[in-house]
């Protein structure tokens, strides 16, 4: 979990949601819908973008999991969340981590992928605020941004 | 893109005021350590549930919460019998005696529509919670119901509140001769249009925490849109003392109206004063869809008489809006639709007959644009109905026809100061290239088409409602400036928006001030709240009276630690200095110090203002939008939108720019995918979940330009104008109006369905 091993006894019924949110504290892990709609539990496990409302807790043994929370160690930015500062892509905030943890997940390994690709990806995120204008703004500089820095 | 066309003078500029700054809460967010309400957890804190009901109309004959409470780790359960009798409406008026029916009960005996709360359990784990719903026995006593708004005013229809009938409220407006002037119209135009209920879907659901402590002190943890007059209704539905009721706002994950409402308080308020411990009660997206609230559905008919001249000679309309089982914000919603219909265009000869009525169905609420997408998207329709039959441009019939600066309403009074009415349509309509020829064919049946339309709002409730704020600014040892106010940022940005109002007063940078992302009514200011785009204009205001106000104490401190005169002195990035002679000069901070905690000069730095308004900004804007439709299959793909809006002032023209994006979002789901359906046979709505629902996601949506305009209004600071509900109203009826062009049907119904599309192409019935 964020690099750090956690034991948790987990119920049958438990989400992962549940345990980041409620067991560990990690509560940039949002549940806004609970049946893997809107994308605002989206964490990272093993790399890949995983809807932690659907994923039964007691599947997560022995998953690396990432939050947000990993995102901004010592004070330093991810470059997708400082994209998403300069360019006002946050509103009222509430689908944000997850937005940032599955855009993460997919730039990591199509550091390429044209606009149409992010944004059929970020289709799976909902945002009441902002129309994603912003967001997809931000997320194309950063994709450029990580690009360049892997030197590709 | 953004553009800025500014209408302002040199003496009007500023400097803080207009720029894009960083959002204030930006770096909390895209970390995601901002705590919501639900991320807080109190020490022993309970979770509460509520049990709703499955019939839209019946009696409740007997409820049994024996079993549900003897289910280990349930701390208490309520129903009617435990709520005190006092009626009250979940919308919070601003006043007792302004035609808000008072119909509801925390729990009554009679349920009216699906999802209306029964009984309610705290528990010491939300699965506890749920699992005592399941034992708490209820018999009901189904009643005939109705959905349909027309036929809840039919006799024989179902009586929803006894003693009463299914009308909640009236308005009829006439003036001129209507009849003579439609009898001697060249032209009259028919048509009856409607629109369906949609949902907020802000991502965070309405979410409290109440703590009842030994003092009989109330405290409730809540995402609110107005935290006063929620103090005031809540205070008086569970019967405690307002003084008594303290409300702290934390951050709020979106709001749109749907928190303009009193809907999980009083249930947790009740839960934690029976179990005297902490009760949290968070929606589930379910209950969001079935006890949120929704934007009413309305049908219109609109009966328009148009002369040789191409100006309107008679305006009718009559509308029906469905409130649901309980009245809420229903007579207000009317009320700002018939104002917004009145005020779309010029005409002598004009009649208005508008009834809201009740209905088994969830109740309608305040939702972005409050009455006046319905209105518009009538009014907007038959307009361009009116300019393909007669031949008119669209843009100049309406430009000829609608009302500009210096015109006055003949109803409310209201002299338009300022209006970029004209530069509006006229921006837009360059900026999408209106006139010029365009590709109607694309590729194999798809075919495109091009449509507008425009809209009048009113910013604040100024006019008929009282409209005030208060706010406080205090002067820090260090200089830097703190301002509290009761404000709400829903997300819009209004935290930035009044630090850049400070910052500009002060002539300090933003970083220099600061504000708190949460407000308590104990400790922060008066203010009404969060809806009527009020924000900027009214709080704004506050705060600039609050700057001036304190930074005349700064400088008669600065006048006599100096030993000058305080004629002389002038304000500069922190400093106060004599004009005379500069090497006179002193900071913020050091007054503050030197004042603060000397024996022989203590002072305070602590600086009130308070605004209110006087007369209210009228906003203006317009929309063109680019659609393409698949005539195969009736799918529209909206590949354009141009948005003008007059904002009076830009205080940020990055986060006006993202409250265009969002509305436009909200108002594309609204003309193509979004629409509450009941199911006619049990009265539930079939669509409870993202799945079944559609929002815009980023896939669909179009390209945008944001054309913002300054026309400058002196009724509010700096001309501001309201800006965050506008850009909603005129999207739907814009789509529609593309759609025509492109398929050369007209559809004055919503959604605008590929169902729907496809049907009409073919005449097949919906």
């Amino acid at each position: 979990m964020n690099g750090v091993r956690h034991e948790v006894l987990v119920k049958p019924h438990w989400t992962l949601s549940y345990v980041l949110r409620d067991i560990l504290n990690l509560t940039s892990v949002k549940v806004a819908c609970g049946t893997g709609d809107c994308g605002c539990c989206t964490v990272i496990a093993h790399g890949k973008a995983i809807l932690s409302c659907l994923t039964p807790a007691a599947k997560a043994d022995g998953m690396q999991i990432e939050t947000i929370e990993s995102l901004s160690i010592e004070g330093r930015l991810h470059p997708i969340q400082t994209k998403f500062v300069e360019h006002g892509a946050v509103q009222c905030g509430y689908c944000v981590p997850g937005m940032i943890m599955n855009m993460k997940a997919f730039l990591a390994d199509n550091p390429n992928s044209s606009e149409e690709e992010l944004r059929r990806v970020l289709g799976g995120n909902l945002c009441r605020c902002t129309g994603y204008i912003k967001q997809v703004e931000a997320l194309l500089k950063a994709r450029d941004e990580l690009r360049s820095s892997e030197g590709c | 893109m953004l553009e800025l066309t500014t209408l302002l003078s040199e003496e009007q500029k500023a400097r803080v005021i207009g720029s894009s700054v960083t959002r204030v809460d930006a770096l909390e967010k895209v970390t995601g350590s901002v705590q919501y309400t639900t991320d807080m957890k109190l020490p022993n804190m309970l979770y509460a549930k509520v049990l709703r009901s499955p019939y839209p109309h019946a009696r409740i004959e007997s409820i049994n919460v024996r079993h549900a409470e003897r289910l280990p780790g349930v701390k208490a359960v309520i129903c009617y019998k435990d709520a005190p009798r006092v009626k009250f409406n979940s919308s919070c008026p601003l006043m007792f005696d302004g035609g808000f029916p008072l119909d509801q009960y925390v729990f009554d005996e009679k349920v009216r529509h699906v999802g209306d709360p029964v009984a309610a359990v705290a528990a010491v784990d939300k699965d506890t919670a749920e699992e005592a719903l399941a034992l708490i026995e209820v018999t009901y006593k189904p009643l005939p119901f109705v959905l349909d708004p027309e036929a809840a005013v039919r006799s024989g229809a179902p009586q929803i509140h006894d003693g009463r009938s299914n009308i909640v409220s009236e308005i009829r407006i006439e003036s001129g001769d209507f009849e003579r002037a439609i009898a001697e119209s060249e032209y009259v135009f028919r048509g009856r249009y409607s629109t369906t209920s949609v949902q907020h879907c802000a991502l965070e659901p309405h979410v409290c925490i109440s703590k009842f402590d030994e003092n009989g002190k109330l405290t409730v943890w809540t995402s609110t849109q107005f935290p006063f007059r929620l103090r005031v209704w809540l205070s008086r539905a569970i019967g405690i003392p307002i003084g008594k009721v303290r409300i702290v706002r934390p951050p709020v994950g979106g709001g749109f109206g749907g928190k303009e409402e009193m809907t999980v308080e009083p249930y947790s308020a009740l839960l934690a004063i029976k179990t005297k411990r902490p009760v949290m009660l968070e929606h589930t997206r379910e209950e969001e869809f079935i006890a949120g609230r929704r934007r009413h559905a309305c049908i219109m008919e609109l009966e328009t008489g148009i002369g040789k001249d191409g100006t309107f000679k008679a305006r009718g309309m009559k509308a029906i809006l469905q409130a649901g089982g309980y009245a809420t914000h229903a007579p207000s919603v009317l009320g700002v639709g018939s104002s917004v219909f009145r005020m779309m265009y010029k005409c002598e000869a004009l009649r208005y007959d508008g009834r809201s009525v009740y209905t088994n169905t969830s109740p309608g609420g305040a939702f972005r644009g409050y009455g006046a997408p319905q209105s518009v998207f009538a009014v907007e329709r038959q307009v361009d109905e009116i300019c393909r039959e007669l031949n008119f441009d669209p843009v100049k019939f309406r430009l000829k026809n609608s009302y500009t600066k210096g015109d006055i309403d003949p109803v409310t009074g209201w002299i338009i100061a300022a209006g970029a009415n004209e530069e509006c349509l006229l921006k837009a309509a360059e900026k999408i290239g209106w006139g010029k020829t365009m590709v109607r064919k694309a590729s194999g049946d798809k075919q495109r088409g091009l449509g507008l339309a425009r809209y009048v709002y009113p910013t604040s409730a100024r006019g008929k409602w009282p409209e005030c704020s208060e706010a406080l600014a205090i002067v820090n040892e260090d200089g830097s400036v703190s301002i509290v106010t009761s404000a709400v940022d829903l997300g819009t940005g209004i935290s930035t928006g009044l630090v850049q109002i400070a910052a500009e007063e002060f002539g300090i940078s933003t970083d220099r001030v600061n504000i708190s992302l949460d407000s308590d009514t104990d400790t922060h200011p008066f203010d009404l709240g969060a809806y009527a785009s009020r924000t900027t204009f009214v709080a704004g205001g506050g705060v600039k009276l609050a700057a001036a106000d304190v930074k005349q104490k700064l400088l008669l401190a600065a006048s006599q630690i100096l030993k000058v005169d305080s004629d002389e002195l002038e304000t500069e990035g922190g400093f106060i200095y004599s004009r005379l002679r500069p090497d006179k000069r002193i900071s913020f901070g050091e007054i503050v110090m030197a004042c603060r905690y000397a024996p022989e000069s203590s002072a305070t730095f602590t600086g009130r203002g308070f605004f209110e308004p006087k007369e209210n900004a009228p906003t203006f804007g317009a929309q063109f939008v680019e659609v393409e439709v698949d005539m195969r299959t009736g799918q529209t793909k909206v590949l354009r939108v141009v948005a003008t809006l007059d904002v009076g002032r830009a205080i940020n023209p990055s986060n006006i720019e993202g409250q265009v994006h969002g509305a436009i979002q909200m108002g594309l789901g609204y003309a193509l995918t979004e629409s509450l359906v009941w199911d006619k046979t049990t009265g539930e709505i079939m669509n409870q979940s993202f799945l079944d629902y559609k929002i815009f996601t980023a896939a669909d949506m179009p390209k945008i330009d944001v054309i913002i305009l300054e026309s400058y209004d002196p009724s509010g600071p700096y001309g501001v104008k309201g800006v965050g509900e506008q850009p909603i109203i005129p999207t739907a009826a814009a789509v529609a109006n593309a759609v025509n062009d492109a398929i050369g049907v007209s559809i004055r119904d919503l959604p605008l369905s590929s169902e729907k599309i496809y049907g009409r192409l073919r005449d097949i019935p919906d």
